[in-house]
């Protein structure tokens, strides 16, 4: 917990058996400050999000609460993975809370709908919008836009993708005790404090580029005119038939991602499924048509290296103010190169940073991010925010 | 933040963001969303966060990145303006500027760029920027193109269904209420009311709501008569908005919703009748120019309903020539039908005066028209009892002769020749007129029309072959068109004699000037003017509706050139021949069959054939060009978009078309060695056109250094007089098989020289 009499941020885990019994335990211990504000919930896709809603619901009265699915997720006490996170911010904070529903049809309106409930702004010198949205949905840069065309430039947004977990069970999100799919849920948390946010991947380009020749929003039909499905399989010598097995071909695909060229730099693409029809890629976030794209590599140490300088860069920017908690947004699609000891590692890099700060977050299924420009979804990315 | 990309991805991020903008911008529904999704890609391209699009007097358009009515914009806009790339906003801290024009001159928009920190604009994010104002200007324009098109569409298909009721002369009741519903729909508007005058002043006659009550509320039908009574009086198209006569309070209808109307003049025969108006929700603004026009354009139908009905009363009196008093048009088709249906023999002496144009130019009308009365009153003191004589308007006259023979007809012909050719006084001048004459006869059964026509057909010929002379109607002589004179009856001869002939441009390879197509072009020479040029002929065929034909002449001609240098050409496919086709030919059903019948006919390999079809063609009717070009391509027909960029420029039609070829303007291709902007643009739409596996040809090549900034872009293949003149086909025989020679010296084998001497014949 950080607590200077002002604000404050408190973080309750809990895996006892039985997601309500955790729910209500790391709701409680997040709770603990006086004048609490807003509870935010990460747990795995497979518990019951209605039994969460319910328990978390008796416990916090009047307090709003907001939360997401995450195919992992990290509290004070360690990377879980298991149980419930329950993040709670208090005191000096002013917050309020907004959904918006049936964002696979329309999701441009719906991120302006959310990000125009949240206000007006108070006077208050900093805002922080926090946007968790369910995997199911669509366009996510749409949705991202939409908010964008209403939050603007003085507003940073940063959240998630719900995750599905490493057992895949439908994604879900909790909006003050109901539990939703294809939606958004926000909160605007607004102080006098500064906030610092970082976002690094890690990734970089390998072999030759090549153009979308075809592609519309997130599916890429061909690269450089041959079926985009043949040139991944081929260029990563993939075992025969692997893309009809919808499974095997996630989990091949998770550590290799497609880059695209963004203004000298690389935006990373995660690859979800293979279309063995039409021998096309299904990403996870657009691919325009002409755009130059690279298979992209990374390795444990670059990988490390990304969760480090965001850590730093985050809680540096905070200056002289000492930070209150570290908010992290991690990619689901970084966990198999993070595997064999990597997830550990990763976990001690941001203690190192944060000290005897609050840590949480979840591994979700995209992150968002808008500090700087207007590109504020990402794959396979590390979001890092330090809240002064 | 990231790792840096290497050389090769850096270079080609600019014109990939440009290939990546062109393709979401040409998927826009409308100006405001391409304008909207422009600024939002721009800023992403940039890494920026403001970016907004300013209207010329710096009026923000589209903001993104803050509210519109934010007040840091203004010094925002003031630091862009002069230059000041580093500035400070209040709340995000330093941030660097930048701004461009999307068009030339004080009057264009611009596009203005803030990104937060320190970090200066690129020299290649500044260009960038200017090729994305420039692609931006581009889209905006085809949007708006598409729109006037997809709203005169609308306008015609409404204007039709008001004519079709005019012609077929239903009552004139129901021609106002089709005017009145197609004003409510085109306008925009909830009412639409005619208003005409009766003896009690201006009464409604037609009423047009979208409201779902029966009757419309009296308040509206009071605002519809003040904006008429304002219309009567003034004699001019008035909204409410230029009306001081009414106040503000009658803008506001009793459901609470300020609304707005307009009215224009309804007349007949030139006098004010009373007003067609439109009501609709508005405050304060005023009609935009093209619902004016709309308005406008349907009280005019509304005046020709009402001109037409008294004209029908009158023109069963006015069978008579004002002029000369003979009988005209109307009434000599009458009496000659009458003739034909008693079953003897007719005949018609067609006569067209020689020379009269010139008298009418040079001493004027009232001389012309002194001298048709003379006429007349010669002609008719030539003629006998029985024997009608008329004229049909202009210099034409036309005398019936019922129960005749050929010779009685003819021996009229010469007494009336005769007759024409004394001087006449007219005024202090002496005037010689001579005169072309054509006869024809016809029995029953045969219409009346064709009589005439047979007669006008053979006047034609005499007045081809230098007037002053009788010739009688012929078979043969049908297929001479006879019609108006001037260029369009020549034209029509022409191409109903095959006068025209086909020369070949070149396509050619940019690197290597081997030959990769040509392009079949058709020339008329006129016997006596000389070369017409081709925009002049082609426009007088489409008007005159000989475009098709000539197409399909064309279309002949130059399969059986191209099948010809295939049997030259010693190895491989012999050179493609590339053939436009015009608008009009691919709404012709039968040019599937056409196309079919020709490749038949010549034997010539269909993918040897390249149809060229324009942008705007494509777009006009976009589902059945869409399944002809499906069907061309199942027979093996290859097919190009011609002039691509002057257009609409639809990638998303681009996609859906199985066109393999893509024509650049000859205008980008001026531009392309300058600078920035044409390479930028010509770079882009080649990316794009290889990404959908397009071959590009650059139009309208005319220097070196166009051929080397084509080649920089991607383009391999050109047209243009640096390449190669258009020259006839024998002499593309020669370019395809010695493309580096260039000279008149024919390549060695006999074969070749056997071939192309058959050719030259």
């Amino acid at each position: 917990m950080s607590d200077d009499g002002k604000r404050w941020v408190r973080v309750g885990h809990s895996a006892t058996a039985g997601e309500r019994s955790a729910a209500a335990e790391a709701a409680a211990t997040a709770l603990g400050g006086p004048d609490p504000k807003l509870l935010v919930v990460f747990a795995p896709s497979g518990y019951s999000p209605h039994d969460i809603a319910e328990s978390i619901n008796d416990v916090v009265s009047g307090v709003p609460v907001i939360g997401c699915s995450a195919t992992g997720h990290l509290g004070s006490g360690g990377r879980p993975d298991v149980g419930v996170v329950v993040v709670g911010f208090g005191g000096d904070f002013d917050v309020d809370v907004a959904c918006g529903t049936d964002f696979n049809a329309r999701p441009r309106e719906v991120g302006a709908e959310v990000a125009a409930a949240l206000y007006p702004l108070p006077e208050r010198a900093n805002h922080l919008v926090l946007m968790l949205t369910d995997n199911l949905a669509g366009d996510q840069q749409e949705m991202v836009r939409g908010a964008y065309s209403v939050l603007g430039a003085s507003v940073p947004l940063i959240g998630g993708v719900a995750g599905y977990g490493v057992i895949h069970s439908p994604s879900w999100l909790l909006y003050q005790g109901r539990v939703l799919q294809d939606a958004v849920v926000a909160a605007r948390l607004s102080s006098d404090q500064p906030i610092g946010i970082s976002v690094k991947h890690g990734w970089h380009v390998e072999g030759e580029g090549m153009i979308a020749t075809a592609s519309v929003l997130n599916q890429v039909y061909t690269l450089d005119d041959r079926p985009a499905l043949d040139v991944f399989l081929a260029r990563h010598e993939a075992p025969a038939g692997i893309e009809n097995d919808p499974d095997a071909f996630e989990v091949f695909a998770l550590g290799r991602p497609l880059a695209i060229a963004r203004r000298g730099e690389i935006a990373v693409r995660h690859v979800q499924q293979a279309d063995p029809r039409t021998r096309s890629l299904i990403c996870a976030a657009a691919v325009p048509k002409g755009a130059a794209v690279w298979l992209a590599t990374t390795d444990l140490e670059s990988t490390l290296d990304a969760t480090d300088a965001a850590c730093r860069e985050a809680l540096d920017s905070l200056g002289d103010v000492p930070p209150k908690a570290l908010l992290i947004f991690d990619c689901a699609g970084r966990r198999p190169v993070l595997r064999g000891g990597g997830l550990h590692q990763e976990w001690q890099r941001m203690r190192e940073h944060a000290g005897d700060l609050p840590i949480a977050g979840f591994y979700g299924n995209g992150e968002i991010a808008r500090l700087r420009g207007t590109n504020g979804f990402h794959n396979q990315t590390f979001v890092a925010c330090a809240l002064g | 933040m990231t790792l840096m990309l290497n050389a090769r991805a850096d270079q080609s991020w600019g014109t990939s963001q440009l290939v990546e903008f062109l393709a979401v911008l040409s998927g826009q529904s409308d100006e405001a969303a391409a304008s909207r999704s422009a600024v939002e890609r721009v800023l992403e391209s940039l890494d920026a966060e403001i970016g907004m699009l300013l209207e010329p007097d710096l009026t923000p358009m589209v903001v993104v990145g803050t509210n519109r009515d934010d007040k840091r914009l203004c010094p925002l806009i003031r630091a862009a303006l002069a230059g000041e790339s580093a500035t400070e906003i209040e709340g995000l801290g330093e941030c660097r500027t930048t701004t461009v024009a999307l068009g030339v001159g004080v009057n264009s928009q611009r596009l203005l760029v803030a990104r937060l920190g320190t970090e200066d604009f690129l020299p290649q994010e500044l260009l960038l920027l200017r090729g994305m104002a420039w692609v931006l200007d581009l889209a905006r324009r085809q949007l708006q193109v598409l729109t006037a098109l997809n709203e005169r569409q609308r306008v015609l298909e409404h204007l039709a269904r008001v004519q079709r009721g005019i012609v077929a002369r239903v009552p004139l009741p129901e021609v106002f209420d089709t005017v009145t519903e197609s004003a409510l729909s085109l306008v925009g508007s909830e009412l639409a009311v005619l208003h005409l005058l009766d003896r009690d002043g201006l009464a409604v006659v037609s009423v047009s709501g979208r409201a779902t009550e029966i009757r419309p509320p009296a308040w509206a039908l009071r605002m519809s008569a003040d904006v008429a009574e304002e219309v009567y009086q003034r004699d001019e198209l008035m909204s409410t908005g230029g009306m001081s006569g009414i106040r503000r309070a009658d803008h506001v209808g009793d459901d609470g919703v300020a609304r707005i109307a307009m009215g224009a003049p309804v007349r007949e025969n030139g006098a004010i009748v009373g007003s067609l108006v439109v009501v609709s929700p508005g405050d304060g603004h005023a009609f935009a120019e093209a619902q004016q026009q709309a308005l406008r354009t349907f009280a005019d139908q509304v005046s020709v309903a009402l001109s037409d009905a008294k004209a029908q009363l009158a023109a069963q009196h006015a069978v008579r020539d004002p002029v000369t008093g003979l009988p005209n048009r109307v009434l000599f088709l009458d009496q000659l039908e009458s003739a034909l249906g008693t079953g003897r023999t007719v005949h018609v002496i067609f006569l067209d005066l020689d020379r009269f144009k010139h008298v009418n130019d040079t001493l004027g009308h009232a001389v012309g028209d002194d001298l048709l009365r003379k006429v007349g009153r010669r002609l008719r003191e030539t003629l006998r009892g029985g024997e009608v004589l008329a004229r049909f308007g202009g210099d034409e006259y036309a005398v019936l002769l019922e129960n005749s023979t050929d010779a009685n007809a003819r021996r009229c012909a010469e007494r009336l020749l005769s007759a024409l050719q004394s001087p006449y006084l007219v005024g202090t001048d002496q005037i010689v007129v001579g005169g072309s004459i054509g006869v024809a006869s016809g029995g029953q059964g045969m219409p009346a029309s064709d009589l005439l026509r047979n007669a006008d057909t053979a006047m034609y010929q005499a007045k081809r072959s230098g007037g002053a002379r009788i010739i009688a109607f012929e078979e043969r002589m049908r297929a001479v068109a006879a019609h108006t004179g001037g260029i369009e009856s020549e034209l029509r001869w022409a191409v109903e004699n095959e006068g025209l002939r086909v020369v070949f441009q070149p396509i050619v390879g940019l690197r290597d000037r081997r030959l990769y197509a040509a392009e079949a072009l058709a020339r008329w020479d006129h016997p006596t003017r000389g070369p017409v040029p081709p925009t002049e002929f082609i426009r007088v065929a489409e008007e005159a509706g000989l475009i098709t034909q000539l197409g399909r002449q064309v279309l002949y001609t130059a399969c059986s050139q191209a099948a010809a240098w295939s049997e030259v050409v010693e190895e491989g496919p012999g050179p493609s021949v590339s053939v436009n086709v015009s608008a009009r030919q691919l709404r012709d059903p039968g040019f599937l069959t056409d196309v079919r019948r020709v490749l038949a006919d010549t034997r010539l390999d269909p993918a040897q054939l390249i149809l060229e079809v324009t942008e705007s063609t494509m777009v006009s009717d976009l589902d059945a060009v869409l399944e002809l070009m499906l069907r061309l391509r199942e027979i093996g027909v290859r097919l190009a978009i011609d002039d691509f960029g002057t257009g609409y420029s639809s990638l998303s039609y681009l996609r859906m078309f199985p066109v393999e070829i893509l024509k650049i303007d000859r205008s980008f291709v001026e531009g392309i060695a300058a600078p920035w902007q044409g390479s930028a643009f010509v770079q882009a739409i080649v990316r794009l056109a290889h990404a959908l596996s397009m071959t590009t040809v650059a139009e309208g090549v005319e220097t070196e250094d166009q051929v080397n900034a084509l080649l920089d872009a991607g383009c391999d293949v050109g047209q243009g007089y640096l390449l190669a003149r258009p020259m006839a086909s024998a002499d593309i025989v020669t370019y395809a098989v010695a493309p580096a020679t260039r000279g008149p010296g024919l390549p060695g084998s006999s074969r070749f020289r056997a071939a192309v001497s058959e050719l030259r014949r």
